[in-house]
């Protein structure tokens, strides 16, 4: 076990480092390791929330804040009302000097790297334990100001009811979170979604599927839209699937992103090429063996840069357990069965 | 006493015992049968329905039992119990997967096999046989037949059941139902040899009102028709093209389900009759306008309801409707050569063997041989030289015209109707026959409901009629009520405006000729030949599957 850090490139992360900056962190890493594009960017480690905690005092007062509600955090009215005390002293707080420097050095970096004065990036949660959805990304962040808030809000993020009943039903410890964040340059996405390396739905280990729209990725995460679907068979590499109409994207926009419109002549075209598929599926490949299994990937092709140079990374994780695979005669066996079974 | 065949006698209380339900076999009843069709009928078709699901390893069902019970014949599913199924499941999944991987071949190589036999035995010329060749001969078309059945049910097992569960895929994916005129255009546009006969005939009717020659085929018989038509040249060249026509098809009977009725070669007035009401209903083959439309749409349809599924539900599906397809056109074809062709083979050498027996003063008159058993035959034939077989005759005889005479008072049903619902999902074919209204008259404010229907709504004047011997009542534009239909009934769809049927289930012939040639259908109403009378003015809804009476 390395010395502990205050913050961590990715490049310097590899699946031995879940604990210190949490796993989607460490996933990060595990891909730029690999040879696959990550965006530039840093990690602040889960050492540095808990020195956070120590140097600002907080320790003290959350503990009363969660010893007043002792027995009673399963109430969703007393329970709410611990998270938000413990969001609004997090975010009172002014980040000490000593965590605030290296993140401070770390972004300037970051900016010198890409060229600006104040490049635009996403500031992610990332839990040692996984917890889908519970805590909070900011995207579009700009400014050494701007960054510092955001990490306050991100860890205040590892406090919303959600994450904090999660703990407590899981027997571990609703006041203790074990937060990292990744701080990764913003990729001024063309076009962006998911690639599962199997088919979640069949349970077909043959097979990928990408869902992908104009704009950040975070329209298809979040599943507000309808994205385009592709099947791509893994041996082959054949393509085949929906495009469907996309009317809205989201792009960054002041300091967050917004939703907009998709131009007219965009809707019902591809976004993507055929050829932005099969490297995707590609890529999905090693991704799928490196981890040993069927992977959730999160992607993005930028618009700065010419194909296959704007493919960029953004996230990893095991899916879910897959439904087991059956071929089309044996679920037709199935249905002429289960008729026998309930008229 | 069934016809001397006590076997076959309805037990009131040991066969509502041991079967939940019994359904009137509307297909073959009204009217009753002749002794030696239901000898046939039971020893040969009876035994091909329990052969085929022990050959395919159906867990559900043994196939169908049968009874006769005041001449009218009843028919159940023999289920399997729990064991059973559970012991030939796996072996029938690996039968099934066989089928579904090609479901079109089920029947293909049996159609190839039966179309060669049976028109080599047809064009065999029995006059000219010595009477030991000719009882050969017999013997060797009650074998033939054994075949024959098998074919005829083990493609209804083996693809049956695509049917029903593309049904059940269609209604949970895109909440389609029968009803619905989208699955009508699924299963619509394939061609079979009906259809094929029936316009040959409808061009037939089209050529003698182009030659001017409308007149001829006015009221009078068939017979007179053709008397007048020989008196001009451009007649007697339609009587020659008539001719040919009789030739080729002379093979088919009006009434397929009996022995004792005659093929067109014996009688070609049945079909002369067929093109008469053609020619009064003045216009071309119906089914011909409407096919190429049906193939497009069915295409197309094919194409949007793919489209419309999730990628991973595709292959499932294609799969799935390939099989209903497949089953939905064997079920119109196997008729002509399991049924048409196969029948007449018998009838053919019966009557050659009755005619013997006739000159050799064993019996009054050909036709007499219907009054005798398979076996019987075969002994009067090959066994003694010379024997009086009038006692026999004339008690079966006796006993024949009893049934008659009894009033359309056959219940559909014996033993508990609300256990039909269960006998029809056991076993596939019996789905094919019957089925379960989709909701009761009263609740819908209609006064008969069926199980399934072709689309349109029309309003018209009923004629019913109560078998093959009544088809001469209906007149164009009429609507057909039924007892259920047969491919006989096929040239008439062209000419009616609508059609309603006592019996029948999914697959029913009259449901599939009425969606090829685009007539609205009610099929399955269970009473609709009671509650309606020929002359009352009715609307139908083919969609709904309502009828009303208006009077």
């Amino acid at each position: 076990m390395r010395s502990k850090e205050l913050v961590y490139w990715i490049e310097e992360l590899d699946k031995k480092d879940n604990d210190l900056v949490g796993k989607k962190c460490a996933n990060l890493g595990e891909l730029s390791r690999i040879g696959l594009r990550v965006p530039p960017g840093f990690t602040i480690s889960v050492y540095a929330w808990n020195r956070f905690v120590d140097l600002t005092g907080m320790a003290e007062e959350m503990r009363g804040i969660f010893d007043h509600a002792r027995g009673e955090l399963d109430l969703p009215v007393k329970g709410q009302k611990v998270s938000q005390a413990v969001r609004d002293l997090i975010e009172a707080q002014e980040i000490p000097d000593e965590i605030a420097d290296p993140i401070r050095g770390c972004y300037a970096r970051l900016c010198e790297k890409a060229g600006v004065s104040e490049v635009p990036v996403a500031v992610r949660s990332a839990g040692a334990i996984s917890m889908p959805g519970a805590m909070e990304t900011y995207l579009n962040v700009t400014g050494e100001a701007d960054v510092l808030k955001k990490i306050l809000r991100v860890w205040g993020s590892a406090y919303t009811y959600r994450a904090v009943i999660y703990r407590h039903n899981h027997n571990m410890s609703a006041q203790h979170a074990s937060i990292g964040i990744a701080v990764l340059q913003l990729v001024d996405a063309k076009a962006a979604g998911v690639l599962m390396t199997a088919n979640p739905t069949s349970g077909d280990t043959g097979e990928m599927v990408l869902e992908s729209n104009w704009g950040l990725g975070e329209s298809v995460v979040s599943g507000v839209i309808n994205p385009d679907r592709f099947n791509v068979g893994k041996k082959d590499l054949t393509i085949t699937g929906t495009i469907n109409t996309k009317l809205k994207k989201i792009v960054p926009a002041g300091d967050g992103t917004e939703m907009i419109d998709v131009p007219i002549e965009l809707q019902e075209l591809p976004s993507l090429t055929d050829d932005e598929v099969r490297q995707l599926v590609r890529d999905g490949l090693r991704i799928e063996e490196h981890f040993g299994g069927p992977t959730d990937v999160e992607w993005a092709y930028s618009a700065g840069s010419p194909f296959p140079e704007n493919l960029y990374f953004l996230q990893a994780r095991p899916m879910k357990p897959l439904p087991k695979y059956k071929d089309p005669i044996e679920k037709i066996l199935d249905m002429m069965l289960g008729e026998l079974n309930s008229p | 006493m069934p016809y001397d065949q006590p076997i076959y006698e309805f037990d009131e209380e040991f066969d509502i015992k041991y079967y939940k339900a019994w359904v009137l076999g509307t297909q073959w009843f009204p009217p009753p049968q002749t002794p030696l069709f239901v000898d046939f009928h039971f020893s040969l078709g009876l035994y091909g329905l329990k052969w085929a699901p022990a050959m395919m390893s159906d867990p559900r069902t043994k196939g169908w039992d049968g009874r006769m019970r005041k001449g009218a014949l009843y028919l159940s599913v023999i289920e399997t119990n729990e064991e059973e199924k559970k012991q030939l499941e796996p072996i029938w999944r690996e039968k099934m997967r066989k089928v579904l991987e090609d479901p079109w071949a089920v029947w293909e190589g049996r159609k190839r096999n039966l179309r060669e036999k049976l028109f080599n035995f047809v064009a065999i010329d029995l006059r000219g046989l010595t009477d030991m060749e000719l009882v050969d001969h017999w013997y060797e078309t009650w074998h033939y037949s054994k075949y024959s059945e098998e074919c005829h049910f083990y493609p209804m097992y083996a693809l049956g059941q695509g049917n029903i569960v593309f049904r059940k895929l269609l209604k949970q994916l895109l909440n389609i139902t029968p009803d619905d005129p989208i699955y009508s255009e699924l299963h619509s546009g394939f061609e079979n040899e009906f259809t094929k006969i029936t316009e040959e005939m409808s061009t037939l009717a089209d050529a003698a009102t182009e030659a001017g020659l409308q007149e001829g085929f006015g009221e009078a018989r068939p017979d007179e028709v053709l008397a007048k038509l020989a008196t001009s040249e451009a007649g007697r060249q339609w009587i020659e093209q008539f001719n040919q026509f009789v030739q080729k098809y002379g093979y088919m009977r009006r009434r397929q389900e009996e022995l004792c009725t005659p093929t067109w070669w014996e009688d070609n007035t049945q079909v002369l009759a067929d093109i008469q009401r053609f020619v009064a209903a003045g216009k071309g083959s119906r089914s011909r306008e409407v096919r190429p439309r049906l193939v497009e749409r069915r295409k197309q349809r094919e194409e949007e309801i793919l489209a419309k599924l999730p990628q991973e539900e595709r292959e499932t599906f294609r799969k799935l409707m390939a099989c209903s397809q497949a089953s939905s056109v064997y079920s119109e074809e196997h008729t002509l050569y399991c049924e048409t062709l196969t029948y007449t083979v018998v009838r053919l050498a019966a009557m050659e063997l009755g005619r013997r027996f006739a000159a050799k003063d064993m019996i009054d008159s050909p036709d007499d041989v219907m009054f005798l058993h398979g076996d019987e035959i075969a002994h009067a034939g090959g066994v003694q030289e010379r024997c009086n077989l009038r006692k026999i005759v004339n008690k079966r005889r006796e006993e024949y015209d009893g049934y008659r005479k009894i009033e359309n008072d056959h219940p559909l049903i014996l033993g508990d109707p609300t256990k039909l619902g269960e006998i029809v999902d056991a076993d596939v074919i019996f789905g094919v026959m019957v089925a379960p209204p989709i909701a009761r008259p009263e609740d819908v404010g209609a006064t008969l409901v069926g199980c399934a229907g072709a689309p349109g709504v029309v309003e018209g004047t009923a004629v019913v009629c109560m078998g093959e011997e009544e088809i001469d009542k209906v007149y164009p534009g009429a609507i057909l009520v039924v007892p259920a239909t047969a491919a006989s009934w096929t040239p008439v769809f062209n000419i009616i405006k609508g059609i309603v049927t006592d019996g029948g289930g999914y697959l029913t012939h009259a449901l599939i000729v009425a969606r090829e040639f685009g007539v609205p259908a009610v099929i399955g109403t269970q009473e609709a030949t009671r509650k309606i009378k020929t002359g009352q003015r009715i609307k139908i809804d083919g969609s709904l599957c309502r009828v009303w009476v208006m009077d």
